[in-house]
């Protein structure tokens, strides 16, 4: 809106004085110089500024002006005072009369007292409307007189003779304008301003102003009759008339007319065309049409969208059988849709002479980014939507309106779904909830609201719907730049008004869920949207805050200022990675909003509370370096260094692709991870810590994006990710493909080597292969893990023996630089007893080697011992059961003191394994063809260095059993004895820092042969420690680590900062799926794991974060010279929305600057 | 004859203003101008494009294409969107070098082009390009929001106006609001004084 100045208005101008007037201004001053005393309207562009100026004017010229609730009701309005005498004058854009079309049909028949002209402002292009309907047809349909001007020029002085027009002929006029001229801008003499015609006594009349059926009748006729005389009127009207002599005739109205003109100037054509210019274009002034037609050999209709005069005028020429060539759109030479311009109407009048014309020839450009207009920064319109993408479940339907609000169709936000017209937010989600099953939440603004929404709200309350309506009260009508409605305590005559209230009206219509919140308080917002969705029937969310343009809340800012900034240690910085840890995710707004919820939802004295406390106790200086005490507890447990925060937060969008790469950035085993894991993770994960709470499911979410992740994505990983690695010239040899190998070799190749594994055995795999029954860990996804390292590069050379096949001078000798010795620990432990040498007794490792790999002889009603706590022995003894033996099972300990995985033991148990705890054999005997084994009864003693308690032999409590077969599966140890035939040294095992020894000179021992046997993901883990030593090794600038060290990695281990664990669900099992036969365990769903991930609290903070530009989306962010979020201070409005949402605390309000 | 200019910017740079002063100094010059704008939806960091006529014998609002003989760009890559509207053969291209990167490029959708590549795709469909970043000189006339003002100076740096310098002084005085008048006319200086600066390197 125009600024107010204390000056007068140049729409108010003294006569004769020039001024620059908006067509809308131009308008405005016609009115008031045809005496108009009562103005009504609805703001809608292109229409708006005439509403606009009459507000700014009105007081000062005399006359009454409003901003009616709606269309319609501006129409009754000024109708009525014209009933009562009063020149009067309702203003809207084109769809508007469609509002208004029940009144306005009826006030043609009854016509007018003082005169009354309706202004339809049409929108040829869709400039700012969601249609491009003709309103020149509501003339006929109304059967009213109607005007059309070319310019703005012509507007004014049509508007300014309308008045007396519509007295004269007793009839509504309609002024119908398009985008084009009430958006120009031009020169306009003032002429004398008259007294505004006010109005008077209503003279009460039963046979014109109340059509009854049997009025209406006569009305009817009357309006006939009028409209005859109208038509007499056209014929002698100066706004219809011939210009020009040339042969070839051209029929135009409208803007069209200004486009002829530069047309045939430019072509060099005036000469030859004749134009019949119409400006009163209904009814139409035939005589002059037909004596016009006569005169020249063809005709050219020029008008924009519907061929209206083409259609009516060639009608006509058949009754008068006037048989003349004519071009226009029914020909196709112009077009139905859209606007004109010079270049379409110099083209058609070109055609017309039998001349070519060509558009000046467009530029060859390359594709240019789209820029669509957005919400402005600070609209608090953003932060409702925002709030509502945080509560609405994904398939939730955002019907919307007509508003600023309806930008919200932009992504990132997408929360416009559906909406025809005023008000169908409300009703639309009505059908839905009927139609559908997905959860509804509509959008209105106040005005809309005002508008026609409290019809909608009424008819669903009433028919038992249930939704959620959100009215977004931002104190004014914004998109059409700020008017008051109904709600403000302000009128159109800027005189204070009674505002109307909002929740009463609400209240009225029979809501019982009404919650009022600031959408500047996200927390709020979303707990009132979490709530609202809960609730049964229609629930009503009234957002209030101010528009941000609005200019009191402009000069509120400028007042009272506030700053935010971006503190870039905290921004797009790792929490859960080392430095220089490659990470390939790329950020993912649906990923990184699971993230800001968890941020949202936490109390804020909470977290500040921690926050200071941190940094007191652990940095009184405040080292920027402390957001790392943010880090997630899962991600530091893993021994693997996966970020499993990250890969746990993209599977909470479904985005399995994204999770994959998280693991592969680390290790090569996804499926075999993600399978038979010891997840250390999920001890850590704090949801577990949390009171009635378990950790979230992380493994299996792992083994999910593994099997979910769809084709090809491993590779695209590897497109990102091979950006990462260095050249590097230099060779190293990898013995062994177990899972410290592999973990080594992968590595090293992402570290720029060339690397070959070589294997003793024919398969690839170690004891993952040979020692992990195929029913824990299917064989695809073990050899999908392996397959790929070939893809990246590694090589593999099987049947290989180190110590014969070669040595370390050998590969020396064969160009390696380094050696890495992943051999592994696969030597049995025994337990020291006399028998253990019989026939009938054996170790773990063989009995599970010739169960996955060999042919093993049935065991159907035999015996089985099987003695041991680890995994080795419960996988021993359920492959036993599996081959038809009766088994049992001996532990010196208590079931609690197993290492193996619990929920392995508790499979164990329910197939049918006998446990027997505290005992252990001590002898064995052969007996015919038994095995006669005598155990030792212990019990549990001090802890020690294990901290488990020590098992203690009891004094005479041995007893003896029969079996058929013994497995002693009590653990593995390295073959020390190859180690030190190969480089004649003892190995020194205390010197394994980090699971890594440097044997010799470019020989490194890791892995289960240094630490003795580990789990599969620490194996991994000694493989990368001894790959980032291999690479310190050779290189002068190595890539750094790529875990953490042990000492290093309990500082990160802080509890995070989030609070809201009332809220948890249970962990999830995946259910949806069917388990193939012979299989332990299957992965989720997607939806299943969607739902499980979204359990995790997003504990820590995270470089691949950009939520503030793509998922917020606010304009005041830009990226600066490295790509880092900053705010614009010239653009912030400083609503805070984002120092709430950023995941990582990283905005912060700048105080006392 | 006419004057044809086509402002294209970034709604909140003040391009309608510009456009405004354009026309206005013409109207205080006693000439006629006439000016098509659009309002509403687009100026919510949308593109925004006003189109000024200025002549006796103007009638139409509507800049046709290659017809203009000023394109005043107050953002690079809308510059280049309007290219349509330019021609080798007569349009002066005066330009902002400094970008606005539209949000659909800052999530993800398409990529802002290279300002040297628009640089260089305004100069091949155009007479001459004048192209320098307005926003320091706004800055250095004390407000950026000045901008459009130095675009209006720059533009009667080329000498093409039609009309003088004093009358833009007048129409700059009138139009924007008394506190902010003096910072408005060093602003318009500096972006006249600009073109010739550039104009004389060249």
């Amino acid at each position: 809106m125009e600024v107010h100045r204390r000056t007068m208005h140049k729409v108010l101008s003294p006569p004769d004085k020039i001024e620059l007037l908006l067509g809308n201004e131009a308008i405005t001053r016609g009115a008031l110089e045809g005496g108009v005393g009562v103005v009504a309207t609805y703001p809608g562009t292109p229409s708006s500024e005439v509403g606009n100026t009459f507000h700014a004017v009105a007081k000062d010229a005399g006359v009454y002006f409003e901003f009616s609730t709606n269309e319609k009701v501006a129409v009754e309005v000024a109708y009525a005072a014209s009933a009562a005498g009063a020149r009067a004058l309702a203003v809207m854009k084109h769809v508007g009369v469609n509002v208004a079309a029940d009144a306005f049909m009826s006030i043609a028949y009854m016509g007018v007292k003082g005169g009354y002209v309706l202004m339809t402002a049409d929108d040829p292009g869709c400039h700012s409307s969601q249609n491009e309907q003709d309103n020149r047809r509501y003339a006929r349909l109304a059967n009213v007189p109607m005007l059309e001007p070319s310019d703005h020029e012509e507007a004014r002085d049509m508007m300014s003779v309308a008045f007396e027009l519509s007295e004269k002929l007793d009839l509504p006029v309609l002024f119908r304008t398009t985008t084009r001229v009430n958006h120009m801008r031009g020169p306009i003499k003032m002429r004398p301003l008259p007294e505004p015609v006010r109005g008077g006594v209503f003279e009460k009349n039963n046979r014109k102003w109340t059509p009854v059926p049997a009025v209406a009748k006569i009305r009817h006729k009357a309006n006939l009759a009028n409209m005859e005389r109208a038509r007499e009127e056209a014929e002698r009207s100066p706004f219809n008339f011939v210009k020009g002599s040339g042969k070839h005739g051209i029929i135009v109205s409208g803007v069209a007319y200004a486009y002829l003109l530069d047309a045939l100037m430019i072509l060099g054509l005036e000469d030859e065309f004749s134009i019949l210019k119409l400006g009163f274009t209904y009814p139409l002034p035939e005589r002059m049409i037909r004596s016009f037609i006569e005169s020249v050999d063809d005709v050219l209709f020029l008008e924009e969208l519907d061929p209206v005069l083409e259609t009516e005028i060639q009608a006509l020429m058949t009754r008068w059988n006037l048989v003349k060539p004519t071009f226009g759109k029914h020909d196709g030479l112009l077009p139905l849709d859209d606007e004109f311009d010079m270049d379409i109407v110099a083209a058609a009048v070109s055609h017309v002479v039998g001349r070519k014309y060509g558009r000046y020839p467009a530029p060859e450009l390359p594709k240019l980014p789209d820029r669509p207009p957005v919400l402005c920064p600070g609209c608090p319109h953003r932060a409702t939507y925002f709030a509502a993408k945080i509560a609405a479940p994904k398939n939730t339907v955002f019907p919307s309106d007509i508003g600023c609000y309806t930008l919200g169709i932009q992504p990132p936000l997408n929360t416009a779904d559906l909406f025809t017209c005023m008000g169908s937010s409300v009703t639309m989600a009505s059908g839905l909830d009927v139609a559908t099953d997905a959860p509804v939440i509509s959008f209105i603004g106040d005005s809309t609201f005002f508008h026609s929404g409290i019809t909608g709200l009424m008819n669903a309350v009433h028919n038992k719907r249930s939704f959620v309506f959100v009215i977004m009260d931002n104190s004014t009508t914004a998109m059409t730049g700020h008017q008051p409605h109904p709600g403000r305590p302000i009128d159109g005559m800027r005189e204070p008004a009674p505002p109307v209230s909002i929740e009463a009206m609400v209240k009225a219509a029979g809501v019982e869920f009404i919650r009022i919140v600031d959408p500047h308080d996200l927390k709020a917002t979303i707990h009132a949207f979490e709530e609202a969705l809960a609730h049964e029937g229609v629930s009503v969310i009234i957002t209030r805050a101010p528009c941000k343009l609005l200019p009191i809340e402009k000069k509120k800012y400028r007042q009272n200022p506030r700053v935010f900034r971006v503190d870039h240690s905290k921004c797009s910085v790792c929490s859960n990675l080392p430095d220089g840890a490659v990470c390939t995710l790329e950020p993912d707004p649906t990923v990184v909003i699971q993230r800001s919820r968890s941020k949202i939802m936490t109390l804020p004295d909470e977290v500040e509370d921690r926050w200071e406390r941190r940094k007191g106790d652990d940095d009184p200086k405040g080292s920027p370096d402390l957001h790392r005490g943010w880090g997630s507890p899962c991600s530091q447990a893993c021994p693997a260094g996966i970020c499993a925060q990250n890969y746990v937060t993209s599977m909470a969008s479904g985005n399995a692709e994204a999770a994959l790469g998280l693991v592969l950035d680390q290790m090569p085993l996804a499926h075999v991870c993600g399978t038979v894991c010891t997840h250390p993770c999920e001890d850590a994960c704090f949801r577990g810590i949390l009171r009635d709470s378990e950790p979230v499911s992380i493994m299996n979410l792992k083994r999910t994006a593994a099997e979910e992740a769809p084709e090809g994505a491993r590779s695209r990983w590897y497109d990102r990710r091979s950006h990462f690695v260095p050249k590097r010239s230099k060779k190293v040899a990898v013995i062994g493909a177990g899972p410290a190998g592999l973990g080594a070799a992968w590595d090293l190749r992402l570290r720029g080597y060339d690397v070959t594994v070589f294997e003793k055995e024919e398969f690839l795999g170690g004891l993952m292969r040979s020692g992990i029954p195929a029913f824990r860990l299917p064989r695809e996804g073990l050899d999908e893990d392996i397959v790929f390292m070939k893809e990246i590069g590694v090589e593999f050379r099987t049947g290989v023996q180190f110590g014969t096949d070669i040595t370390a001078e050998s590969l020396k000798k064969d160009g390696y630089d380094a050696v890495f010795l992943g051999i592994g620990a696969n030597v049995p432990r025994h337990l020291g007893v006399s028998g253990e040498d019989l026939e009938l007794v054996t170790d773990g490792i063989s009995f599970l080697r010739e169960f996955n790999l060999g042919s093993p002889q049935r065991l159907d009603g035999r015996r089985v011992m099987i003695t041991g706590g680890g995994d080795t022995a419960v996988d021993a003894a359920r492959a036993a059961l599996r081959l038809g033996a009766e088994v049992h099972l001996y532990y010196r300990r208590t079931r609690d003191e197993m290492p193996a995985i619990s929920h392995e033991i508790d499979l164990m148990l329910s197939e049918g394994v006998h446990l027997h705890e505290l005992a252990v054999p001590s002898q064995f005997v052969k007996e015919g063809t038994n095995l006669k084994i005598t155990f030792q009864r212990m019990r549990l003693g001090e802890p020690d260095a294990s901290g488990r308690p020590r098992p203690v032999p009891v004094e005479g409590g041995d007893f003896e059993e029969l079996f058929d077969l013994a497995v002693v599966a009590i653990g593995q140890h390295t073959e020390t004895g190859l180690l030190e035939k190969q480089f004649g040294v003892k190995v020194d095992w205390s010197a394994a820092k980090g699971g890594v020894i440097e044997i010799q000179p470019d020989v490194f021992l890791g892995g289960d042969a240094v630490t003795g046997p580990a789990t599969v993901v620490e194996a991994v883990g000694a493989g990368k420690r001894a790959a980032y030593a291999i690479d310190a090794h050779l290189s002068e600038d190595p890539l750094p680590p790529r875990l953490f060290d042990e000492d290093e990695k309990k500082e990160f281990m802080v509890k995070p900062m989030i609070m809201n664990w009332e809220k948890d669900r249970h962990r999830a099992e995946p259910s949806a799926r069917e388990k193939p036969a012979g299989l332990d365990t299957v992965s989720f769903t997607i939806e299943e794991a969607m739902d499980e991930a979204g359990r995790c609290l997003a504990c820590a903070v995270c470089e691949k974060c950009d939520i503030c530009i793509t998922a917020f989306a606010c304009p005041a962010f830009y990226r600066d010279r490295d790509g880092k979020p900053q705010i614009d201070p010239l653009i912030c409005v400083g609503c805070g929305d984002c120092a709430q949402l950023c995941p990582n605390g990283a905005i912060y309000e700048v105080v006392g600057e | 004859m006419s004057l044809d200019i086509f402002i294209t910017g970034v709604g909140g740079q003040g391009s309608i203003l510009a456009s405004q002063v354009l026309a206005e100094a013409a109207i205080h010059a006693g000439m006629k101008a006439l000016l098509g704008e659009i309002h509403g939806m687009a100026q919510r960091g949308g593109k925004v494009v006003s189109q000024v006529r200025i002549g006796e014998d103007v009638l139409s609002p509507m800049v046709v294409d290659g017809g203009a003989d000023v394109l005043l760009g107050f953002e690079p890559l809308e510059a280049a969107r309007a290219l349509h509207k330019a021609s080798p053969e007569k349009t002066v291209a005066v330009v902002s070098t400094r970008p606005i990167i539209p949000f659909t490029v800052a999530i993800g959708q398409g990529k802002y082009p290279d300002i040297d590549e628009l640089m260089d795709l305004i100069r091949g469909r155009t007479r001459e390009l004048i192209a320098f970043d307005p926003e320091e000189l706004a800055l250095q006339a004390g407000n950026r929001l000045t901008m459009s003002i130095v675009m209006v100076g720059a533009l009667h740096g080329t000498g093409l106006l039609p009309y003088s310098y004093a009358d833009l002084e007048e129409t700059v005085r009138k139009l924007v609001p008394r506190k902010a008048v003096d910072v408005n006319l060093r602003a318009l200086s500096l972006g006249r004084d600009k073109v010739r600066e550039l104009r004389e390197q060249a």
